[in-house]
């Protein structure tokens, strides 16, 4: 399962208007593109947890862990590595 | 007086004071002014007209707030947008209020090209951002930087009328086009006293501004500050709550002012409730109603904190009653009484007025009600009537007069002979403590009209079905205002200022399971 592909189309599909399709690279920032806001990253949490069966916690909801397709990629990585699964 | 003299004010008084805080940068009042006066200039130097209008789609920052008061300051009508748009709903916008320029970050142009294609008039584009954008069309470029030492410092405005427009604050519009609320001057100085009044506001406050400046709320925000030489702290990144949360410990703000959605997400997505504020003064809360459930999690995380619930409207210019959070815990689910300068009715569909418990809609009047709505007498006509505001928000009033509302007029649920409030069903489900946010809606039935519908969202990990839901309404309400349908969702539907988007729920919204009562 490639995390990003599945990553990238999932912002694509849901966060992106069809003018700006392919329009975010893997590295852009998605606040500072105005891709997402709360709602959007409450989605974004809710299809990490139920494609990739792993739980993000209140405390994970950082930039850091969730501004970009390979953050999210590498926060969700972290997360399977760990173990960390829904219970 | 006209409002960018609170900036020029402040300047003088407060040179070297923090106006804003930005996430990577901040400026002082001596500065701020200096900028908003050379924006002026560069405006003025274009040759624009009084009155003629300029849009502003940019996050809050320091460019924002320059090119607003800067706009004001050159006697020309600013016109805030929300950068979260697309490029119909922009399009239809410049061309409603006739767009004489307009201030973007260079990341969003290609929005605003496609928008102005079908703008006949040149339009300025004064652009934010390193990316160097090529002349092109017949739509000048001026970056940013240029613009601002295009122009002389404008220190010799004439005084403008109060009276004059002064900004146009165009409506969400969950449904049908936007509408552009045209605020005078008067308008909202008047309205910015009066918050600055009863929030007891001073130069030592410092309020986190998680709201956008184009929107009303966020709007007096920024005004009300601004006005006492206090400071506004900007964070755009509320997406990612915990960070805001930490700032505001950093900063240590004395204000934080949210709309119900803000505070569910808070309770229920941070680490709110795990943090500790000393310094918060008080919290605000409008922008819809907060069910009373979420008003006392809130009081038991921040003890300590004054919790100002609020109503008002765009069309007031933003604010129209507050509950004094003395009264909080005794007048729960009241918005409280008319701020100051502002009377407030319940008027039957008669236009008399309504007895105490008697429900009614909510007229306004006061110096801070809206000029009307740009270019739309019909529009303006239907809810202006000599000088009053009427709302189209249903209320009663106790007998020691604090108001109570029931819900948009629009939204009443026409259920067989009943006339059925959400609010109340809302309230009471999140009373529950199942759900994180829940809508309850009317939905078409061919027996009953109406049915009722309940959009929720779950607490994360409850196990909760429709039937539990449906048997929680059953042992707390009539039978006639039990729910037919209930829905899951992740999160509802919202627009960028927080509100629920009813409209769209009973369209297209596809919930994640969906269960008819039994």
């Amino acid at each position: 399962m490639d995390i990003a592909n599945e990553v990238r189309q999932f912002i694509l599909d849901n966060f992106l208007a069809p003018r700006n399709k392919g329009e975010i690279s893997d590295k852009d920032s998605f606040l500072e593109n105005g891709v997402i806001d709360s709602t959007g990253v409450l989605e974004l949490v809710t299809f990490l947890e139920e494609t990739f069966n792993v739980k993000v916690e209140d405390n994970d909801l950082v930039p850091e862990n969730l501004d970009s397709i390979d953050q999210v990629s590498r926060f969700v990585k972290r997360l399977m590595g760990a173990g960390i699964q829904k219970g | 007086m006209q409002l960018a003299d609170y900036v020029i004010r402040a300047a003088a008084n407060f040179p070297e004071k923090t106006a804003l805080l930005c996430e990577t940068e901040q400026i002082n009042y001596k500065d701020l002014n200096n900028l908003l006066l050379s924006f002026c200039g560069g405006l003025l130097s274009l040759g624009l007209q009084p009155g003629e209008r300029v849009a502003i789609l940019l996050n809050n920052s320091i460019e924002y707030v320059a090119s607003y008061f800067g706009t004001m300051q050159a006697g020309l009508v600013a016109v805030p947008l929300n950068r979260a748009t697309t490029a119909k709903r922009l399009a239809y916008v410049l061309h409603d209020c006739n767009i004489r320029a307009i201030v973007f970050e260079s990341g969003i142009t290609g929005l605003v090209e496609s928008a102005l294609t079908t703008i006949s008039l040149p339009v300025y584009k004064i652009v934010v951002g390193k990316e160097i954008m090529q002349q092109s069309g017949k739509n000048p470029v001026l970056p940013w930087n240029h613009f601002l030492v295009s122009g002389e410092k404008e220190t010799t405005a004439p005084p403008r009328d109060p009276e004059e427009i002064a900004v146009i604050l165009y409506t969400s519009g969950t449904t049908g086009d936007p509408k552009g609320v045209m605020l005078s001057h008067r308008n909202l100085i008047s309205n910015t006293e009066s918050i600055i009044s009863y929030l007891h506001l001073e130069p030592d406050d410092r309020v986190m501004s998680i709201l956008s400046f184009n929107y009303s709320y966020g709007n007096s925000l920024l005004l009300t500050h601004m006005a006492t030489g206090g400071s506004v702290v900007v964070d755009n990144r509320f997406a990612f709550p915990n960070v805001v949360l930490q700032r505001m410990l950093e900063t240590e703000v004395t204000g934080f002012s949210g709309v119900p959605s803000t505070f569910a997400f808070l309770l229920h997505k941070s680490m709110f409730r795990k943090m500790k504020f000393p310094k918060l003064r008080y919290v605000t809360q409008a922008g819809g109603a907060m069910p009373p459930a979420v008003i006392k999690e809130l009081q038991k995380v921040l003890p300590k904190t004054k919790i100002y619930i609020m109503y008002g409207q765009t069309e007031a210019g933003a604010r129209l009653s507050y509950l004094e959070p003395e009264n909080l815990k005794k007048k729960l689910g009241s918005i409280g009484k008319a701020i100051p300068g502002v009377r407030l009715r319940v008027l039957k569909p008669d236009g008399t007025q309504a007895t105490a418990r008697e429900v009614g809609e909510i007229v306004a009047e006061g110096d801070n009600i809206m000029m009307g709505y740009w270019d739309s007498e019909t529009e303006t006509a239907k809810v202006l009537k000599e000088g009053r505001l009427y709302t189209g928000d249903l209320a009663w009033q106790d007998e020691e007069g604090f108001f109570y509302i029931v819900g948009r007029k629009k939204d009443i649920i026409k259920c067989a002979a009943y006339r059925i409030s959400p609010k109340e069903l809302e309230d009471l489900l999140m009373a529950s403590g199942f759900l994180v946010e829940v809508a309850v809606i009317g939905v078409e039935d061919e027996l009953l009209g109406e049915a009722i519908k309940v959009c929720a969202v779950l607490e994360g990990g409850r196990q909760v079905t429709a039937e539990d839901i449906i048997n929680y309404c059953k042992a707390n309400l009539a039978p006639y205002k039990i729910p037919k349908y209930v829905s899951f969702y992740d999160t509802l539907p919202k627009t960028h200022t927080g509100k629920i988007k009813k409209d769209e729920l009973k369209k297209v919204s596809t919930p994640v399971s969906e269960v008819p009562a039994k």
